[in-house]
C-alpha cells in the first residue's frame, strides 16, 4: 500500500510585528537636534552634557529641548508631531524606573514611526526591560545607551561624566555607524 | 455556534496576571493577544527588589522580573499591544474589546488591568501630584536627595518604599492611620530598627499645603484629636489600590469596592470573561498571587474555548 506524508502546519502565531526604524543620518554635521527629558532627576544633566559635547563636534544648526511634565506618560502626538517635523534627531532621556523606561522607549518608537531618528538613554538597572518593551513595540534594535545606575541622588559632576564615558557609545547610536 | 474571531483570547493587562496567562494560553495553543498602555510587568516593574517571588533566593529586582516574564511571553509568540482599553462589548457569541487602536473580537477575555493606587483625596493632593506628591518612591524618590520626606500608608506597599527612601532622604517618617503598622512583620521589624525612619500610628493627614520648597502636612491624632504640623520636601502616598474597572460597569459584576466578582475558576459573571490578579475581588495583592491567578484563569479560558469549538 502506498504511503503518503501530509505535513501539518502549526497556524499559531510565532512573531511579533516588526516595525521599521527611521533611516539614520549620512553625517550629524550640522543636524537639528531634539533633546526630550522626562523630568527624572539627573536626566537633563545628562541630556545637557551630551547636547554640549556633541555640538561642539558636529555644530550643529539647532538644539531644541523639551521637558514632558510627568515621567511616566507618553508624549502627547501632537508635541510629538512637532519635534518630528522639526528635529532630524531626537536623544530621550532618562530611562530609569518601570514605568519612564517603558514610556521612554514609547516615545521613540512614536518618533521613529515618524521617520526621526532616535536615542532612548536608559540606566543599566533598566536595560532589559527598555530591549524586552522595545521588542513588544516591534523595534528590537531600537537603538538606546545605556549608562552606569543610577543617574538621579547623585552629585552632577558624577552624572555629567556618565555623558562623557559615553559620549562614543551616543554617537554610534546616532549615526548607526 | 463557533464564530470567528480576531483572536481566541485576548488578556487585558501585562502584568504578572495577564503575562502569565499568556504564557498558559500560548502553550494551549491559543491565539492570544496581551494589550498593555502602560509598562509590561504592570506596578512591580517599579520595585526596587522582589524578595517574595519564589525562585529568587537573593530577590530580584521588578525590572529584571518584568523583563524575563515578557521576554518568555514572546518567545512563545503570543501577541502584544501597546493601547487602551475603552470598552468590552459583548456581540453574538464573541467578546469585543473596544481600544484606541481600534476594535478586537476574541472566543474569550481575561481582565487582568490590575489597580491605580489610591488617592488621599484631601485638599492640596491634585495640585502637588507631580511636584511633590508621588505614588511611587522608586520613581520619584531621587528628587528629595538628603531632605525629609513622609509616607503616608503603614502597609506593605508604605513600608518597603519607606525603606528603600531611607537610602535616599534624611528622614522619613511613615503616617499609619490605624493604631499600629499593618505591614508584614519582617518589614516591620526593619523599618523599627531603622534610624533614619519615625512612625506616626493612629494619625489622619488632613491636608496638604505648600510652603515655599517645603510642603506642609496637616495632621490629626485620631485618638486624642491633638493636631500637628509636619514640614517634608516630598510625601509618597501608599494607602492602597484601586481597580481599573471603570469601563466594565454594567457589563460584569462588581463589588462595592469595584473589584469583579469572580468564581473559583475566576469566571466573572459573564460567561467567557475571567478575571485575575489585582483586579479581582478577594485576592490577595502580590505578585505571585497575581501569576497563579494568570495561570487559573488561562486553564478556565482554554476550558471554555474548547468547549465552545465541540458545540
Amino acid at each position: 500500500m502506498a504511503t503518503k506524508t501530509i505535513t501539518v502546519l502549526d497556524p499559531t502565531a510565532k512573531s511579533q510585528k516588526v516595525l521599521k526604524m527611521a533611516p539614520r543620518p549620512d553625517s550629524l554635521k550640522g543636524k537639528v537636534v531634539g533633546f526630550v527629558w522626562n523630568n527624572k532627576p539627573g536626566g537633563d544633566i545628562l541630556l545637557n552634557r551630551f547636547a554640549e559635547l556633541l555640538n561642539k563636534r558636529y555644530h550643529f544648526a539647532r538644539v531644541v529641548k523639551y521637558t514632558k511634565p510627568l515621567a511616566s506618560s507618553g508624549t502627547d502626538i501632537g508635541t510629538l508631531d512637532s519635534l518630528s517635523a522639526t528635529c532630524d534627531l531626537v536623544i530621550i532621556a532618562m530611562g530609569d524606573c518601570g514605568s519612564c523606561t517603558s514610556y521612554v522607549v514609547y516615545d521613540a518608537v512614536e518618533f521613529e514611526k515618524r521617520g526621526t531618528p532616535t536615542v532612548s538613554v536608559i540606566s543599566t538597572e533598566f536595560e532589559a526591560l527598555g530591549k524586552v518593551e522595545a521588542q513588544a513595540l516591534g523595534m528590537a534594535n531600537l537603538p538606546m545607551v545605556i549608562v552606569p545606575h543610577p543617574v538621579g541622588g547623585i552629585p552632577l559632576e558624577q552624572v555629567a561624566k556618565k555623558a562623557n564615558n559615553a559620549l562614543e557609545a551616543m554617537v554610534k547610536a546616532l549615526s548607526g555607524k | 455556534m463557533y464564530a470567528q474571531s480576531d483572536y481566541d483570547l485576548i488578556i487585558i493587562g501585562g502584568g504578572p496576571a495577564g503575562l502569565t496567562a499568556g504564557l498558559y494560553a500560548s502553550r494551549a495553543k491559543l491565539h492570544t493577544a496581551v494589550i498593555e498602555r502602560g509598562t509590561l510587568g504592570g506596578r512591580i516593574a517599579n520595585a526596587e527588589l522582589v524578595e517574595n517571588f519564589p525562585g529568587f533566593p537573593q530577590g530580584v529586582s521588578g525590572s529584571e522580573l518584568s523583563a524575563k516574564m515578557t521576554s518568555q511571553l514572546m518567545q512563545a509568540g503570543v501577541e502584544f499591544m501597546r493601547t487602551e482599553v475603552t470598552g468590552v462589548e459583548l456581540r453574538g457569541e464573541l467578546k469585543w474589546v473596544n481600544t484606541a487602536q481600534g476594535d478586537y473580537s476574541a472566543q474569550a477575555l481575561i481582565i487582568a488591568g490590575g489597580c491605580q493606587p489610591k488617592k488621599l483625596g484631601i485638599p492640596g493632593e491634585e495640585e502637588l501630584v507631580g511636584s511633590g506628591i508621588s505614588y511611587c518612591a522608586f520613581c520619584d524618590g531621587n528628587h528629595f536627595a538628603g531632605q525629609p520626606v513622609a509616607v503616608i500608608g503603614g502597609g506593605d506597599g508604605g513600608i518597603t518604599e519607606g525603606l528603600y527612601l531611607t537610602r535616599i532622604a534624611s528622614k522619613v517618617t511613615v503616617i499609619e492611620i490605624l493604631p499600629c503598622l499593618n505591614a508584614a512583620r519582617v518589614l516591620q521589624e526593619k523599618a523599627r530598627e531603622n534610624p533614619k525612619m519615625d512612625i506616626l500610628c493612629s494619625t489622619a493627614v488632613e491636608a496638604i499645603t505648600v510652603d515655599g520648597a517645603m510642603k506642609s502636612l496637616s495632621l490629626k491624632n485620631v485618638e486624642t484629636g491633638k493636631k500637628s504640623i509636619l514640614k517634608v520636601s516630598g510625601i509618597f502616598v501608599l494607602i492602597g489600590l484601586i481597580p481599573e474597572t471603570g469601563y466594565l460597569k454594567g457589563l460584569v459584576e462588581l463589588d462595592g469596592e469595584g473589584f469583579i466578582k469572580v468564581t473559583s475558576s475566576l469566571e466573572t459573571s459573564v460567561s467567557g470573561i475571567f478575571a485575575a490578579g489585582d483586579i479581582r475581588n478577594g485576592s490577595s495583592r502580590q505578585a505571585i498571587t497575581a501569576a497563579g491567578d494568570g495561570a487559573t484563569a488561562a486553564l478556565s479560558a482554554e476550558k471554555f474555548i474548547t468547549l465552545k469549538q465541540r458545540l
